[in-house]
């Protein structure tokens, strides 16, 4: 069977089902930012599939341009993500989510 | 020039609001005063206006608060056109009705400043003045029924925040619960009577043109009702019959004899003795106890088309003055023997009504008002400075407080009917009313009637004389009696705010009785009279001399009895006292008939307060409990812990993608697309 | 121009191994390395169905930038009095170290996964198809995706190299001991060295009025006790 939008569209729920996992049962904050990074990754594979097997008479390739911008967008974020993780630290002295509990007011 | 009416009535309203604006009480009582004072003067000036016109139509304007669509039924048959009016009428009776009000009230409030200094709810009280006020003056005002039943309500209101003003203490409480519940009775007499007007009269009214310059027909307007009620009498409109009237007039004198302090249920005024004075004044003279008589006044038209209802109201007013007069004579309490002759000369006043003499009833209830606001303000002096109401206990008020007594003898002589007083002159009205009995449509009460009626009014005028010379003699002479604490040297006379009204009202009672002298062009018969026109009462000799007897004699013997304790006629009333045991028995009844009372109107309309605590309560506390333990569970929610926000943030979108996708695909009825 | 099969397939199952790694290894430092393994994965993948230009980019960003940011952060959050840089494990004990998260993470995942599958599988005929520009997959895509990003994307593109220069800027900052911490940490660094002065200075003085040398180490000296005529 020829490689479908289906099959790209599978692989990326899969890996973005990882990211939620991983966001979920990570207990360091830095695990929690890495399974982010990989929810973000598996939307930008199943854009770049539409890309590829759709429509490309109207606009080509914005879909992998999108993915392209995302991708750089992701990058910025983990950067602030980790400073963030940092000043956290600083604060609590730990970078266990269960221990970071001040949420509440 | 009319529409002053509305300044008149409203001004007081808004002193009231405005009473709340300043930081310092007595600034306040200064607004509610100056307030009540333009009304008066307003008041005045229209009274002039009217007398000029005197002929001209009543004038009335209204507004009307809520139009429906017409001819739509609201089922029973009943057409929806209900607009519920409130505005001003200016005829004779309001015209000198509200000068009337508005200058009691005044004074009233003058003697609060002194008598109520200091006290820790003296904006309350003044606010409540003032709004009893407005209330008072729009009722005299009503040009309609409905306009009228809603500040009859607001009165009554006002007369119990006023009784019960100082609520700390458990007697006044009670005073003005039962006070307050015994005149729902008679509220509940005017709205169903005012109902059944509006059912039979409605559809009629909804027929005939349109006054000029208004654009509906208000079925409830005195005016119309005046026609109809006399319409409906020929027979001349569907569905309404004599015994219609009847029931009205029925109704209608029900609610004016409890609400005037008849009898039986005439022991609630006395509970205005737990009152502050001022209130008590305004209560007793110019708010709440007129109120019946102003009512049967207003609805005159109606009471004349049923003859024998007006004589069973004079009878019962005949009946309430003699009782009331005993009654005062057995009393004790200064503001309590007040309230009993006051009750007794509203009972005059119906006896007069109900033989046809509608401005003579009226006017008695004029002079009444001086006298009995006098009265009342004066035994408030008194009690202040002794610091009892009990007479037995009381004397030498007329050296200590020479200004005091004196008024308060100028108010018993003219309420007794001393010779040349203004109250001599209204009885003598009441009095020539039952001898000549006739109404003006030309029907009379039967004979029996007649002379029990004339033998009634002439025994209440004796003995209310000879009560109130109890009570100024009692009172101001002699030596007070000895008590523990009360130092008579001490005894000084009031100070000038609390003086000044009771001069004023001692002039004004003597002076006013003129207006009314039967027979004299420009009087009181010419500007509230029933009737198309006014009925010159000719000048009755015989009415004179047996009022003048009566009166002034009765206040003489009172004067031996009491005053000069002469000991011959102190013999012979012990000997009358005995033979008649009328105090001792109407003296034992009265705790009966408070009993009574209580049995039957106080404990039942509690009943709903009974449901409210068994059913209605536990259900709002099961609400408000299963709202705080819902919310209690919620709060677990909110851990402050990272992970959890994560998965419920999570959970949610996932639940959200799902809830998208089948509303797309169209799984979800009703939402996004079909399928 | 079809897809490459058997490549699509490794490079698909390189992502997604190295996904699973990333979100189960306990060690956190193996999980940047699995992510740096994954970005690999991805890459392979992206280039497979045709997107050079994202392919680089993913593997630039997903193997370079993430994984030296994660790791430099955690190479300063390390506790040094702590069990080493092992972040995992809760200071105290806790209802979640005791309680077992991933069944329901798993849970949730699986079902979010299953929900996109689902889509995917249902909607199979549905998607709009249309053939590849022939010339795209023979000469690459990069060329036709830098003049698309540069002409009628150009907006954005701007914005986001605007958007990296302020999480740049941004992270310095919030990354930056503020004055108050500065201060914080002088001074708890000062008090450190007064407790150690004092605490040489005691011992000296124990040492002293014993008339041992100084440097001895005296540890029996510093029982508890005996301090009471320093």
């Amino acid at each position: 069977m020829s490689i479908g939008v289906t099959h790209v569209l599978v692989v990326s729920a899969l890996i973005f089902g990882a990211g939620v996992y991983g966001v979920l049962a990570r207990r360091s904050l830095f695990g929690v930012l890495l399974a982010l990074q990989l929810m973000l990754a598996g939307a930008e594979v199943a854009l770049v599939g539409f890309a590829r097997f759709g429509d490309a008479s109207a606009q080509p390739l914005d879909g992998m341009a999108l993915a392209f911008l995302a991708i750089l967008a992701g990058a910025a974020e983990g950067v602030v993500a980790v400073a963030l993780v940092l000043l956290a630290y600083r604060r609590h002295r730990t970078v266990h989510v269960d221990e970071l509990d001040k949420l509440a007011g | 020039m009319y529409n002053l009416a509305w300044a008149v009535v409203l001004v007081p309203l808004g002193a009231c609001f405005l009473s709340y604006l300043p930081e310092v009480p007595r600034r306040a009582a200064l607004f509610c005063i100056a307030g009540t004072g333009v009304s008066l003067l307003l008041s005045l000036v229209l009274l002039a206006y009217r007398l000029q016109h005197n002929d001209a139509a009543p004038y009335q304007s209204v507004i009307t608060f809520l139009t429906f669509p017409p001819n739509q039924d609201l089922g029973g048959g009943v057409v929806g056109d209900f607009h519920p009016q409130l505005g001003v009428r200016v005829d004779g009776l309001s015209a000198v009705m509200m000068p009337v009000v508005a200058l009691i009230s005044l004074l009233v409030q003058i003697h609060s400043v002194g008598s109520m200094r200091g006290d820790a709810g003296l904006r309350r009280h003044y606010a409540l003045l003032t709004l009893a006020t407005f209330a008072m003056l729009a009722f005299v005002s009503s040009p309609n029924y409905f306009h009228l039943y809603v500040m009859w309500e607001l009165v009554a209101v006002c007369s119990w925040l006023l009784m019960g003003h100082w609520w700390h203490r458990p007697e006044a409480l009670r005073a003005a619960r039962r006070a307050f519940l015994v005149t729902r009775v008679g509220d509940v007499a005017l709205l169903l009577s005012l109902v059944l007007t509006y059912v039979k009269f409605s559809a009629n009214v909804a027929l005939l043109p349109n006054p000029p310059g208004q654009d509906l027909n208000d079925p409830l307007s005195f005016t119309l009702l005046g026609q109809e009620w006399h319409r409906g009498h020929l027979g001349a409109v569907a569905g309404v019959g004599p015994r219609t009237l009847v029931v009205t007039a029925l109704l209608l004198l029900l609610a004016a004899a409890v609400t005037s302090a008849q009898l039986p249920v005439q022991s609630w005024l006395a509970g205005t003795a737990e009152a502050p004075p001022p209130a008590a004044a305004l209560i007793q003279s110019a708010t709440v106890a007129t109120m019946g008589v102003v009512l049967v006044a207003r609805a005159y038209p109606l009471f004349l088309e049923v003859p024998p209802v007006l004589a069973a109201l004079a009878v019962l007013g005949a009946l309430t003055a003699v009782a009331g007069a005993v009654l005062a004579l057995t009393h004790t309490d200064m503001q309590r023997i007040i309230a009993h002759v006051t009750s007794s000369h509203l009972g005059l006043a119906f006896v007069g009504l109900g033989v046809g003499a509608l401005s003579a009833g009226v006017f008695h209830l004029f002079t009444q008002a001086w006298a009995v606001a006098l009265l009342v303000l004066a035994a408030a002096n008194v009690a202040r400075a002794y610091g009892t109401r009990d007479i037995r206990q009381l004397g030498g008020a007329w050296e200590r407080m020479p200004w005091t007594s004196r008024a308060m003898l100028a108010g018993c002589a003219s309420s007794a009917g001393v010779v040349l007083l203004s109250g001599f002159w209204s009885l003598d009205g009441v009095v020539g009313g039952v001898l000549r009995n006739q109404l003006p449509n030309g029907a009379s009460a039967p004979g029996p009637v007649q002379a029990l009626l004339l033998v009634a009014a002439l025994a209440a005028m004796g003995l209310g004389a000879l009560a109130l010379v109890r009570l100024v003699a009692v009172a101001a002479l002699g030596a007070p009696a000895r008590r523990r604490g009360f130092q008579p040297e001490k005894v000084r006379e009031a100070p000038n705010a609390m003086r000044a009204p009771l001069l004023v009202l001692a002039g004004l009672g003597a002076v006013v009785g003129f207006a009314g002298i039967p027979g004299i062009r420009a009087t009181f018969g010419n500007v509230i009279f029933a009737g198309a026109t006014p009925q010159h009462e000719p000048f009755s000799v015989v009415a004179l001399l047996l009022t003048a007897l009566l009166g002034t004699g009765g206040a003489a013997a009172g004067w031996l009895i009491w005053a000069r304790r002469d000991p011959a006629a102190s013999r012979l009333a012990a000997r009358v006292a005995a033979a008649v045991p009328l105090g001792a028995a109407t003296a034992a009844l009265e705790p009966l008939r408070a009993r009574a009372t209580e049995l039957l109107i106080t404990r039942p309309v509690t009943l709903p307060t009974l449901l409210e605590r068994s059913v209605v309560d536990p259900l709002t506390d099961a609400v408000a409990d299963g709202l705080e333990v819902a919310a209690t569970g919620a709060r677990r929610l909110q851990t402050g812990r990272l992970s959890s926000y994560l998965l419920t943030a999570v959970a949610a979108t996932a639940l959200l993608a799902l809830g998208v996708t089948l509303a797309a695909t169209g799984h979800l009825p009703g939402v996004g697309a079909s399928r | 121009m079809s897809v490459n099969g058997p490549l699509f397939y490794l490079g698909a199952a390189a992502s997604l191994a190295g996904a699973i790694a990333v979100v189960t290894v306990k060690d956190m430092r193996s999980a940047v390395l699995a992510f740096a393994g994954f970005g690999l994965g991805l890459g392979l993948l992206l280039l497979v169905i045709g997107a050079d230009l994202v392919a680089g980019l993913a593997v630039l960003v997903f193997t370079g930038v993430v994984p030296a940011v994660v790791l430099t952060g955690m190479v300063l959050t390390t506790d040094p009095a702590g069990p080493g840089d092992d972040a995992e494990a809760p200071r105290r004990p806790m209802l979640s170290a005791v309680l077992k998260r991933w069944p329901l993470a798993l849970g949730v995942a699986a079902g979010f996964s299953a929900l996109l599958i689902g889509v995917a599988a249902t909607s199979r005929g549905d998607w709009e198809t249309g053939p590849y520009p022939s010339e795209l997959l023979d000469h690459g895509t990069t060329a036709t995706l830098g003049r698309v990003l540069l002409s009628s994307y150009a907006l954005p593109f701007e914005g986001v190299g605007v958007l990296l220069l302020a999480a740049a800027v941004g992270a310095t900052v919030i990354a930056r001991r503020d004055r108050m911490e500065r201060d914080m940490d002088r001074a708890e660094r000062e008090r450190a060295e007064r407790e150690e002065r004092m605490r040489r200075r005691r011992e000296d003085r124990v040492r002293a009025r014993e008339g041992r040398r100084p440097g001895d180490s005296g540890m029996a000296a510093a029982l508890p006790g005996d301090e009471d005529g320093g």
